[in-house]
C-alpha cells in the first residue's frame, strides 16, 4: 500500500505533461485537457479505543501526500476522524462488543477530502448532529465542565457534514474537507 | 503510548508526558488528576514536551480537574507545549484556558504566586 498510494496520488498532470512531451504534443492541446483523479482507502477495523491512533496515523499519512492540502490540514482531517471514531465508540456502541466494527473510507479528489465512517451501534440512531447545541466555550471558564467537545472539533475542521441512518442500524457520519477553503 | 512520570519539586507536581494523550490513553491521566485535586492546594505543571498528540479526550482531562483544582486555590499549568498540541487549543478557542510556560523552569517559578 505505502508503494501504490504516491501513484494515486501524483498530480495527473504532472504526468500528463511530460507523456505529451515525449509525443511531441503541443502545449495548447494539453491545455485544453481536464482530467480528475481520485484515490479510496477503505478500512474495517473493531470499533475499540486502541484502534485509534493506527486509524488516525493512517489518515495523516494518506491524507498528507493530497496535492494543495497542507500537513497542518492533512494533521486536522486526521483529529476530525479520531473524534468522530471515539464518538461512535463511546456513544453508538456504547458497551463493548468485541464484533462491533467501523468502516472508514478516505476518499481523495482534486477538490477534497472526503471521510465516510459507517457503524451499526444500536444508539446511533438516537444522534442527531443537527440538534446538537455549539458548547459554550465562554462558560467552560467559569463552570468547567468536560466533554461534548468532539464533535465541536470536527465541525470546525471540515466543511460539510451529513449524517444518515440506514436498516441494520447503519449510521453514515460523511465528512468533506475542500482543499482550498474560502476565507 | 503515553508515558507518565511523576516528580514533586517543592510541592508542586510535575508530570512529564510522553507520547498521545487520546481517548485510549486519558483515563490514566485523568484518575492521576482527580487523586491530586483532593490535595489541601494542588500545583500541579504539566510538561509536555514531548506530547505528540492531544484529542479532545485529552481535553477532557484537563476540564473535569480544573474545577476543583482552583476551588482549592490551586491550578493547572503547562510547560513546553508543542505547536501540534497548542493547535487544538486555537481550535477550541481555549488557548487562554490554561496557563502555559516555554519551560519547566519557568512553570515551576510561576507557582511562586500560590506559596
Amino acid at each position: 500500500m505505502h508503494d501504490i498510494l504516491p501513484l494515486f496520488l501524483e498530480d495527473p498532470m504532472t504526468s500528463l505533461a511530460s507523456q505529451a512531451k515525449a509525443l511531441g504534443i503541443p502545449e495548447t492541446d494539453i491545455q485544453r485537457i481536464c482530467m480528475e483523479t481520485d484515490c479510496r482507502l477503505r478500512l474495517v477495523f473493531p470499533a475499540e479505543t486502541r484502534q485509534l491512533e493506527l486509524i488516525r496515523r493512517l489518515a495523516r499519512n494518506t491524507t498528507e501526500k493530497t496535492p494543495g492540502l497542507d500537513s497542518d490540514a492533512a494533521y486536522d482531517i486526521a483529529l476530525a476522524l479520531d473524534e468522530a471514531c471515539t464518538n461512535v465508540i463511546s456513544h453508538a456502541y456504547g458497551t463493548h462488543d468485541p464484533s462491533a466494527l467501523i468502516e472508514a473510507e478516505i476518499r481523495i479528489s482534486s477538490k477534497d477530502v472526503t471521510i465516510i465512517l459507517t457503524d451499526h451501534g444500536v444508539h446511533g440512531h438516537s444522534f442527531h448532529p443537527d440538534k446538537l447545541p455549539p458548547p459554550d466555550i465562554k462558560a467552560l471558564y467559569t463552570n468547567p465542565k468536560p466533554g461534548g467537545l468532539g464533535f465541536h472539533l470536527i465541525k470546525k475542521i471540515m466543511d460539510e457534514l451529513s449524517y444518515e441512518k440506514g436498516p441494520d442500524n447503519a449510521n453514515r457520519l460523511t465528512m468533506k474537507r475542500y482543499l482550498s477553503r474560502s476565507g | 503510548m503515553l508515558d507518565i512520570r511523576r516528580q514533586n519539586l517543592n510541592n508542586i507536581e510535575t508530570i512529564h508526558l510522553q507520547g498521545i494523550l487520546n481517548a485510549e490513553t486519558s483515563p490514566l491521566l485523568e484518575e492521576i488528576l482527580h487523586e491530586l485535586s483532593k490535595q489541601p492546594l494542588p500545583m500541579i505543571l504539566l510538561c509536555v514536551e514531548n506530547l505528540e498528540y492531544i484529542s479532545s479526550a485529552g481535553m477532557g482531562c484537563f476540564i473535569g480537574a480544573i474545577g476543583g483544582i482552583r476551588k482549592k486555590g490551586g491550578d493547572l499549568r503547562f510547560a513546553g507545549m508543542q505547536p501540534r498540541v497548542k493547535r487544538i487549543f486555537t481550535l477550541l478557542d481555549m488557548e487562554d484556558f490554561f496557563s502555559q510556560f516555554d519551560s519547566m523552569e519557568k512553570g515551576l517559578a510561576s507557582f511562586s504566586d500560590k506559596k
